[in-house]
């Protein structure tokens, strides 16, 4: 019997199944019956319950196999000579048939049968003991990998497989979306420490005759590859990956700095700190968060590391460490002198230093970077999760973009033909009869092949909103020189750009913009205009406006705005309903015979919204089916007059075969939900196109770079893949438009120590007079 | 052909007397290399930002250059070394036994400097013991640096223990008129010699040396020193399998002339020709000859390759390396030497010591600039060239051309300390001479 007893281990706390009467979820009775079982053997029924407890306590989670397995180990000898429990890193000579892949090891091993071997379990057991059984779990964990065991001071260079790891942190990189404006070198940057020239987040601006006319963008991190060259080629192990999530690291202590993983990384993502750094650990340590500054009795890494687990997460996370991992190991921010370093997919986030409460674990600060500018093209996350797990940005970004448009009969995916279309508005005077306001504007279509169309059975091509009004008696003027302003916007479901008077506010302003060309002013040096307010057919202000060359001159052009004050009460258009807001400028008009008179022109127009309160503007709105084929409107203006006859507005439609024959229709949708025809297709300009073999909805096309090289790189990129030929070119040079040059950019940071620069070698200059300060 | 006997005391004369000329030449290249311990302590100091080395990609430069094209031309010289020692052994060529320790001096003065080489080149030489160890049975399953530590390591331990065991028939023999005040030296050599064990070391030198030869081109100079390059698939001037006999090739040819530069030295200055006969340094050059050709040959098949209808990146590390003055000065240069060694091999009169000892410093010369331009245009040249700073131009800092003038020094110094210790020409090699009369005409 062992000195302890086994009621001595009920100290720990319960398991869920546990009430006061009994450990087992099948309650008092069985439990006892249990031990009246046990009872009739000869052997020690308190062993017997105890370690039935601690299985129950087992199945619910609260202590692991290895534990369970290892605390009776002594006690069973001692009751039965032999331990013959499986243990999980002897699985030679066992069955593994009826293996599951979802099952949990336990589960897994009531399936095997163990029979056959049990003299070899036996010799294992006693040559590593119960304590090696922790390790030997590892070795089940990492089989498939055809890698040994390695302690968790070493490390491997794979991560683990999928079932066995907490995530794989990778990358989904937009191309599209990054304009070059190297925000994330900068974040990067900041949030390091690096050297001048050490730049472990990089863009690229290049050009590629072979395959565009216009430069492009390639945002390259660090790719923390699951088959990393880098970890394979380190001679000390310094460069490894971290099993759980898979980020490839530098422990800088150990690193001899023999520079073979930068030699053997085909991306060029390393950069060595040949000299001094530039960003003194201490303004680190200071600026970025240490636990050595937090606390005094931890001075140095292998103070960090010999602390147990658990406090030394807690410590690190009290102090917002951005050095050490949760292993204690000194993999982040910059290296020190003589030690390579490069992008680390900021391990102190992923840990939870950073951040109470794990905040920013699953960002990275490249990434916050690309947000804060709005561009929003870096997309961190765990590649592992499927949309709807936690860290699912990469993947849930990635499924949005390369998502298929509509769901397509197969049989019409492959061709695409376009076709023009266009509309005559108002050409049969449709526009007569659809009352004055704001409506959605339709295209819509339905297949017919000749026959007449159903009323039911149109599709949705495309949509937009427009307002229809009569146009006041006023010629347009010339363009750009007279602008209104929009009046308070309206909310609901009308368009964003509707402002809205209101019928109880006797005082609200409306302002104007008057431009003039310089040039106009030659002979003059002001000019006086009369402006009008029409509200339909009503005008509800009215002023002179004097422009002067003196005071008005802005950036070679003569502007002031004009306020008019609109008496609400005073307005006649009805109420509830969108109107459209006139501005009219009396202008000098030269005729034909050359002589000149002022006339009043209409200088710009806007719908706005008649109301008494402060309403949401809620048109109607027609639920169609969609159109299983894409199409759009060009260029709808946003009001439609109803004496105009020769607006033309297009649309463009893409069929899959040239077999089927579609009837289309603009139609504007009444209050009553009525639809009314706009415009008459005045033509039908078929278009045929062969555009591609690929399927319908057009994916986004991803890529990973060097993917042929097998280093299974974890950035998936959505956009242009450089060509074999493509070179870089400077950023702001490449005509892309918010490109910057990395001499543009600079540290928020660390401005007193280093800048950022592109060509590094320029920096590590070593001349040939010896005097030359050596910088890093 | 040989005008005197060969006795032990010709071996024994550079250990009796040390002339004024030994004094000044040892002053100098003493100098020389404390000098150039000097210039790497200052690196040491300020890290290797002083060399012209830079990293690879947006860092517009190399990451190795001058010191691992260096380290792979010591290494080459170590294992070329004692692989002649061995055939020499294993083959039974007599005519080359007097060369035979040279060679395995060579060898031991090559890995030193190959692993003074490691020491420079690293960022983090205080750690390279602390690191590696710990780590070593991990890293010596996947990384091709670790089976370079293990091999050289282990060559180091054949050698050393080849010439150990083989020293022991000569210091026993000949200690009574050797040094006196090494006498330490020669009683740890000689410890539990017997006469009985000749017999016994012979048999176990015997396959040493086999065991050496079948290393060697499997696991040494054809085998992990170009793995550390030939495996890499992002840098296609390296990546493939020629890599092995080239440097295997290489090997060959930089010892040979290294070993006739030292045979043809030593035996003017300690009047050895008629050891170090006029026979030997002619084969030996016939040998170098041979392994020249395989040279230029295996250079031909990789530039062939690379420039016929090869992949785009190939192709552009091919082109320019055939076009670069350090290659196509090396290639030359060593057409030169097959030239005349051809020329030699044809009409024997051809030949003068001093014309071997002029070839076999050329090819010194252009084995040592073709190493290190390899490694640096492999860099400049990746598979990913999208960076505007690839190629990153790079041409060696004067302390990095420095290291070269040192280790030189060194590795002579090395030599002529042990010229003052040990019979740097086999007892065996000088006892049998009078056989070397019978000698057949040179067939190689």
């Amino acid at each position: 019997m062992s000195t302890e007893k086994p009621s001595d281990k009920t100290d720990e706390p319960a398991h869920p199944y546990e009430t006061e009467e009994s450990f087992h979820p099948l309650g008092k009775e069985w439990e006892d019956r249990m031990r009246e079982d046990l009872e009739d053997t000869d052997f020690d029924a308190d062993l017997g319950m105890q370690m039935a407890r601690d299985a129950q306590r087992l199945v619910a989670g609260e202590i692991s196999e290895d534990e369970f397995y290892s605390e009776y180990h002594d006690d069973v000898e001692e009751e039965f000579e032999v331990d013959e429990r499986p243990v999980f890193d002897d699985v030679s000579g066992a069955e593994f048939d009826d293996i599951d892949d979802n099952e949990s090891m336990l589960e897994a091993l009531r399936d095997i049968d163990l029979e056959g071997d049990e003299q070899s379990r036996r010799e294992v057991m006693k040559k590593m003991g119960a304590g090696a059984a922790f390790l030997g779990y590892g070795v089940f964990a990492s089989y498939d990998n055809g890698e040994e065991d390695v302690p968790e001071s070493i490390s491997g260079v794979f991560p683990a497989d999928e079932d066995e790891r907490e995530h794989r942190w990778g990358m989904v990189i937009d191309l599209e979306r990054c304009d070059g404006c190297l925000a994330c070198v900068t974040g990067c940057v900041d949030e390091n420490g690096t050297s001048t020239g050490a730049n472990w987040m990089y863009v690229f601006a290049y050009e590629d005759e072979d395959n565009t006319d216009e430069a492009n963008l390639l945002v390259r991190p660090c790719q923390h590859c699951s088959n990393a060259p880098c970890a394979k080629v380190c001679p000390v192990r310094a460069r490894h990956t971290r099993s759980k999530d898979g980020l490839v690291l530098t422990d800088y202590e150990t690193c001899i700095g023999c520079r073979y993983c930068q030699v053997a990384c085909p991306y060029g993502v390393n950069y060595f700190q040949w000299g001094e750094p530039n960003v003194p650990m201490d303004a680190i340590e200071e600026t970025s968060g240490s636990i050595h500054q937090e606390f005094d009795d931890i001075n140095s890494p292998s103070d960090v590391r010999a602390l147990d687990e658990e406090e030394r997460e807690d410590r690190l996370a009290e102090s917002h460490d951005h050095v050490y991992d949760y292993r204690g190991r000194w993999v982040d921010s910059r290296p020190p002198q003589g030690v390579m370093g490069k992008c680390t997919m900021c391990p102190s986030r992923q840990d939870g230093h950073t951040e109470d409460g794990h905040g920013e674990k699953g960002t990275v600060a490249c990434m916050d970077a690309c947000d804060a500018q709005g561009m929003s093209a870096i997309h961190f996350g765990d590649l592992d999760a499927e949309v709807g797990d936690e860290y699912d940005r990469a993947v849930r970004y990635l499924e949005r973009r390369t998502e298929e448009r509509r769901d397509v009969n197969q049989e019409q995916s492959t061709m695409k033909f376009e076709a023009d279309h266009a509309f005559a508005v108002n050409a049969g005077g449709e526009l007569d009869d659809i009352d004055d306001g704001y409506h959605p504007l339709y295209y819509v279509g339905q297949r017919t092949d000749g026959e007449e169309p159903e009323p039911d059975a149109w599709r949705l091509i495309d949509e937009d909103a427009v307002v229809v009004t009569d146009s006041p008696a006023a010629e347009p003027a010339d363009d750009g020189q007279f602008g209104l302003s929009v009046i308070q916007p309206l909310g609901g479901t009308g368009p964003g750009d509707i402002g809205a008077l209101y019928t109880d506010d006797p005082e609200q302003e409306v302002t104007a913009t008057i431009t003039y060309d310089d040039d106009e002013f030659d002979e003059e040096d002001s000019r006086e205009f009369d402006v009008e307010l029409q509200l339909g057919a009503q005008t509800v202000a009215e002023q002179t406006v004097t422009l002067t060359e003196e005071e008005d001159e802005v950036d070679e052009q003569l502007q002031t705005s004009v306020t008019f004050t609109v008496d609400g009460e005073a307005i006649e258009a009805p109420e509830g309903q969108t109107s459209v807001l006139f501005l009219l400028v009396e202008e000098v008009v030269e005729d034909d015979d050359g002589d000149e008179t002022m006339e009043l022109r209409q200088a710009d127009a806007r719908p706005v919204f008649v109301s008494a309160d402060r309403p949401a503007a809620n048109v109607p709105s027609v639920d169609y089916q969609p159109a299983s084929q894409d199409g759009e409107l060009f260029d709808v203006p946003q009001i439609l007059y109803r004496d105009d006859d020769e607006l033309v507005i297009e649309g463009e439609f893409q069929y899959p075969t040239t077999e089927q024959s579609w009837t289309f229709r603009l139609f504007a949708l009444e209050d009553d939900a009525v639809e009314s025809d706009v415009a008459e297709p005045i033509e039908y300009d078929f278009d045929e196109e062969y555009v591609s073999n690929t399927p319908w909805g057009g994916q986004i096309s991803s890529f990973r770079l060097l993917e042929d090289l097998g280093t299974d790189p974890n950035v998936i990129y959505l956009g242009n893949e450089p060509g074999p030929n493509a070179e870089q070119v400077d950023g702001q040079e490449s005509g892309i438009n918010g490109a910057l040059s990395y001499d543009q950019i600079d540290t928020t940071l660390w401005g007193e120590w280093m800048e950022i620069i592109d060509d590094r070698s320029e920096h590590l200059q070593y001349g040939a007079d010896a005097g030359t300060t050596v910088n890093s | 052909m040989s005008q005197k006997e060969a006795t032990p005391e010709d071996i024994l004369r550079p250990m009796q007397s040390t002339g004024r000329w030994y004094k000044i030449i040892f002053a100098v290249l003493a100098l020389i290399a404390v000098g150039w311990m000097a210039i790497w302590g200052y690196q040491l100091e300020h890290g290797l930002a002083v060399t012209n080395l830079s990293d690879w990609g947006s860092g517009g430069g190399v990451t190795w250059g001058l010191y691992i094209g260096a380290f792979i031309w010591w290494v080459g010289i170590a294992h070329g070394g004692i692989i002649i020692s061995a055939a020499v052994r294993l083959f039974g060529m007599d005519r080359y036994q007097p060369v035979a320790r040279l060679a395995e001096l060579l060898t031991i003065a090559g890995l030193a400097m190959a692993g003074t080489y490691i020491l420079v080149h690293m960022g983090r030489p205080d750690r390279v013991v602390t690191s590696v160890i710990p780590a070593y049975p991990w890293t010596v399953q996947s990384s091709p640096l670790a089976w370079d530590i293990t091999v050289i390591t282990l060559y180091l331990v054949l050698t050393a223990t080849y010439l150990v065991l083989t020293l022991r028939y000569d210091v026993h023999r000949l200690r009574d008129q050797m040094p006196k005040k090494l006498g330490p030296i020669y009683s740890i050599i000689t410890v539990g010699y017997s006469k009985k064990e000749d017999q016994i070391i012979e048999r176990m030198v015997w396959w040493l040396a086999l065991g050496i030869i079948i290393l060697a081109p499997l696991l040494l100079h054809g085998g992990v020193i170009p793995w550390l390059f030939a495996l890499l698939p992002g840098m296609p001037g390296w990546m493939g399998a020629i890599q092995g006999p080239q440097f295997l090739s290489i090997a060959l040819t930089s010892a040979l002339a290294g070993v006739i530069v030292l045979a043809t030295g030593l035996r003017r200055v300690y009047d050895w020709n008629h050891i170090l006969t006029d026979d030997v340094i002619r084969g030996l050059t016939l040998w170098l000859g041979l392994f020249s050709l395989l040279f230029i040959w295996l250079q031909l098949q990789s530039v062939v390759t690379g420039l016929y209808a090869a992949p785009l990146d190939v192709a552009a590390v091919t082109s320019t390396m055939v076009t670069h003055p350090v290659y196509v000065i090396a290639i030359g240069l060593m057409v030169v030497v097959l030239a005349y060694i051809f020329a030699q091999a044809i009409r024997p009169s051809v030949f003068t010591p001093l014309r071997s000892v002029a070839i076999a410093l050329l090819a010194l010369y252009a084995t040592l600039t073709e190493k290190i331009l390899f490694v640096v245009e492999g860099l400049q040249y990746p598979t990913f060239s999208l960076y505007a700073g690839v190629p990153g131009p790079y041409f060696p800092s004067w302390i990095e051309m420095a290291s070269i003038a040192g280790t030189i020094s060194l590795a002579i110094l090395i030599f002529m300390v042990v010229l003052k210790v040990f019979p740097v020409i086999e007892l065996h090699a000088v006892e049998d001479h009078h056989d070397d009369d019978h000698d057949e005409e040179v067939t190689t």
